[in-house]
């Protein structure tokens, strides 16, 4: 194959246009497939595993470097405020939005007696499976709130327990920028290394995203129970419509922060987005994210590196208007009226759930909306039962939000680099 | 006064002697032989349906588990098959066999302890499963105001609270289990299934204790109520059902083991067992 054509191969395989084009006939295909083809959904769980592969180290190296660079230079003590200020205002404002949109749209009231017959039989057949025991569980802060501090860093990194390793890092990073520049200079320079070895890894693997997205978009459209996804449209279609209201929100907050076209910043992250809508990862696009903030914004490396990789782990919009409105879709189910201060009750739990959840996996973050249910006395089993059926569909979209969300955020933290040339003017 | 003056309570105590000498014969005829002598056999079956166990068909025909069972025991003894269905309760059921009104009964019955006293029992035929059907919102309220160290508790820990409000049958084995189960929760006893049924629905009960055989059929009659009620199985509660005889008719009550053992080994048990109570629909769980 001549370099030229090599190029241009390469050119047609990371084109915008062919990356879409495999998610929409992978979700066509399964569609009418209905998980007929079985080779598709290993190959899709290959690409999935490839992409996360990297992502544990990544974040790690990432978050290790940033932070070191930023302490050492002495400009990270200006963005840990801000930081948590947009987060807490981020992380309201979508649950606000859950519980408008709920209040707004009554998910879940006067369903029909057909509807509210597919939804009992779903419940029932769940409750009555192997498993359904586990799910009822109540999930404790006290707990939670333990177990970011890792007993053996080493474990947590095994296990994947992304808040722990978050913890750990963040402590290493600024232990790392807080030692003498000459040792630690060393330190990160060999972590940088490593960063940008895991991020070659990763641009590699966006070569196959076509097929990977065709692959995921085939297994998780041939997972959705048609008539129980009937009987919940209202919900579901409330959830999209939320969601595209964050998204372009993000964007609008990115575009007004950076200037330049409303298109600028969706051109940038658009790869983001479909990594994010295939995968329902919002770790897996993280690497295309960066790279999109950096490359593609103009942001500064040492802000994208450390805010992104916090904001995926510690800041879930979309997770805390999912949990918003699913309370109130419960409520309504259950003829529950919801009095001002419980809805105030259920905002600030949503945030709370939406944190705890973000560091766990599958089943168990959608679990964490027992905290909100559980004081509320709303049957979390049923909650819990129908999170789960209606998540394939819902999941790529709320994914979307909180990367999107985070780039914003990014966005507004990490000005181009050229104006943070000289961040001493700040501090004093 | 002479010596040989029958006193009059020993001259009737005399003359009655014949008549309990034949009642005490009449007790002495073995129960098959008394059975095959009317040509009828008498079974106590409780007045209501309870699908699957004795139903009427389109018909008016009685079908099921247990008129299966009676018919071919009826068969077998070579006699009539008459059933007497004038007990309102299952308890009074025992009561027909008891007091000679009935010659077994074939009618879903647990074959409890205090049961065992009254009338004899076969060995078991089939064995229900416990259940309870919980209101989700009252049991919500429950786990809400629960300590928080108990909120992991098991659904049978929380139910056991004197705020727990539990129904039963009256009459049924359920008004012991329940209290042997949950002591410290209030019993509320119902007389039927669906005035309790609609009790537990509208938040007055907690939840309800009764066997699979009546959880099934609400789930067959109602598939959207498993929105509001919880089916959760009691495991390890065994309710086993068996067929009552009255204590004196022991040759009656060793044919009917005999019978069962061979039926069970025939697949004639299985066979009505699959017709009527393992169906596809009635989708039973699975531990």
């Amino acid at each position: 194959m001549t370099e030229a054509a090599r190029k241009a191969l390469a050119a047609a395989l990371l084109h915008p246009a062919s990356i879409f084009a495999g998610l929409i006939a992978g979700g066509f295909y399964g569609w009418i497939d209905r998980g007929g083809t079985a080779v598709i959904e290993p190959v899709g769980q290959l690409y999935l595993r490839l992409l996360q592969m990297c992502v544990i180290p990544l974040l790690f190296t990432a978050v290790v470097t940033s932070l070191g660079r930023l302490f050492s230079n002495g400009s990270a003590r200006r963005h840990v405020g801000r930081f948590v200020a947009l987060v807490a205002v981020g992380l309201t404002l979508s649950g606000g939005l859950g519980l408008a949109v709920g209040e707004w749209g009554e998910p879940g009231a006067e369903l029909q007696q057909q509807a509210r017959r597919v939804i009992g039989d779903v419940v029932f057949r769940a409750e009555t499976s192997a498993d359904a025991a586990r799910a009822g569980d109540p999930a404790s802060i006290a707990d939670i709130a333990i177990g970011i501090v890792p007993e053996n860093i080493f474990l947590a990194l095994s296990n994947g327990n992304m808040l722990a390793i978050l913890f750990f890092a963040v402590l290493f990073g600024i232990a790392l920028g807080s030692i003498e520049r000459e040792r630690s200079e060393r330190a990160l320079g060999l972590f940088e290394s490593f960063y940008e070895t895991f991020i070659r890894i990763i641009g590699w693997l966006m070569y196959v995203l076509p097929l990977g997205l065709f692959c995921l978009a085939y297994s998780q459209v041939s997972a959705i129970g048609i008539p129980l996804l009937v009987s919940m449209t209202r919900l579901v279609l409330l959830i999209y419509a939320g969601c595209l209201v964050l998204v372009v929100l993000s964007f609008l907050v990115i575009r007004l922060r950076l200037g330049g076209g409303f298109l600028r910043p969706v051109a940038a992250l658009r790869e983001a987005a479909f990594v994010a809508f295939g995968t329902s990862s919002s770790f897996a696009a993280v690497p295309a994210a960066l790279r999109g903030l950096k490359n593609g914004l103009g942001l500064d490396r040492n802000v994208v590196d450390l805010v992104m990789p916090l904001g995926i782990t510690l800041n879930p919009p979309g997770s805390v208007f999912h949990f918003a409105i699913a309370t109130v879709f419960l409520a309504n189910l259950y003829g529950v009226d919801l009095a001002a201060g419980q809805l105030a009750f259920v905002l600030v739990a949503s945030i709370l759930a939406g944190i705890a959840s973000a560091g766990a996996p599958g089943v168990a973050a959608l679990s964490m909306i027992s905290l909100i249910l559980v004081p509320l006395g709303l049957p979390v089993e049923v909650a819990i039962i129908l999170l789960v059926a209606i998540d394939p569909i819902v999941d790529p979209v709320l994914t979307v939000v909180n990367v999107q969300a985070n780039a914003a955020t990014t966005a507004l933290l990490g000005a181009p680099s050229h104006t943070l040339a000289a961040p001493v003017v700040d501090e004093t | 006064m002479s010596r040989f003056v029958f006193s009059r309570p020993l001259l009737f105590f005399l003359l009655l002697l014949p008549l309990l000498a034949a009642a005490a014969q009449a007790a002495d005829v073995p129960a098959i032989e008394r059975i095959r002598q009317k040509g009828v056999l008498t079974v106590a079956l409780f007045a209501e349906d309870v699908p699957p166990f004795f139903y009427a068909d389109a018909d008016g025909k009685l079908r099921g588990i247990d008129p299966g069972l009676a018919g071919d025991i009826a068969d077998k003894l070579g006699v009539r098959l008459v059933f007497n269905r004038a007990a309102t309760t299952f308890d009074d059921v025992i009561g027909e066999v008891a007091a000679g009104r009935a010659d077994i009964a074939v009618s879903l019955l647990s074959d409890t302890l205090d049961r065992a006293v009254q009338v004899g029992f076969s060995r078991s035929y089939v064995s229900v499963r416990q259940f309870l059907l919980i209101n989700r919102l009252e049991l919500g309220k429950l786990i809400a105001d629960t300590d928080r160290r108990n909120a992991a508790a098991s659904v049978p820990m929380l139910l056991d609270d004197p705020k727990a409000r539990i129904g039963v049958i009256g009459g049924t084995s359920y008004v012991g289990f329940l209290a042997e189960d949950f002591p410290r929760a209030v019993a509320v006893e119902f007389d039927t299934w669906d005035r309790m049924l609609a009790a537990v629905k509208a938040g007055e009960l907690t939840a309800l204790m009764y066997d699979e055989i009546e959880i099934g059929n609400w789930r067959l009659a109602d598939p959207a109520g498993a929105l509001e009620l919880r089916s959760f199985h009691l495991a390890g509660h065994l309710d086993t059902i068996a067929i009552a005889v009255n204590r004196r008719d022991r040759d009656l009550q060793d044919w009917i083991d005999l019978y069962l053992t061979k039926i069970e080994a025939s697949g004639f048990l299985a066979a009505l067992l699959d017709t009527y109570l393992y169906t596809a629909d009635r989708m039973p769980t699975h531990d």
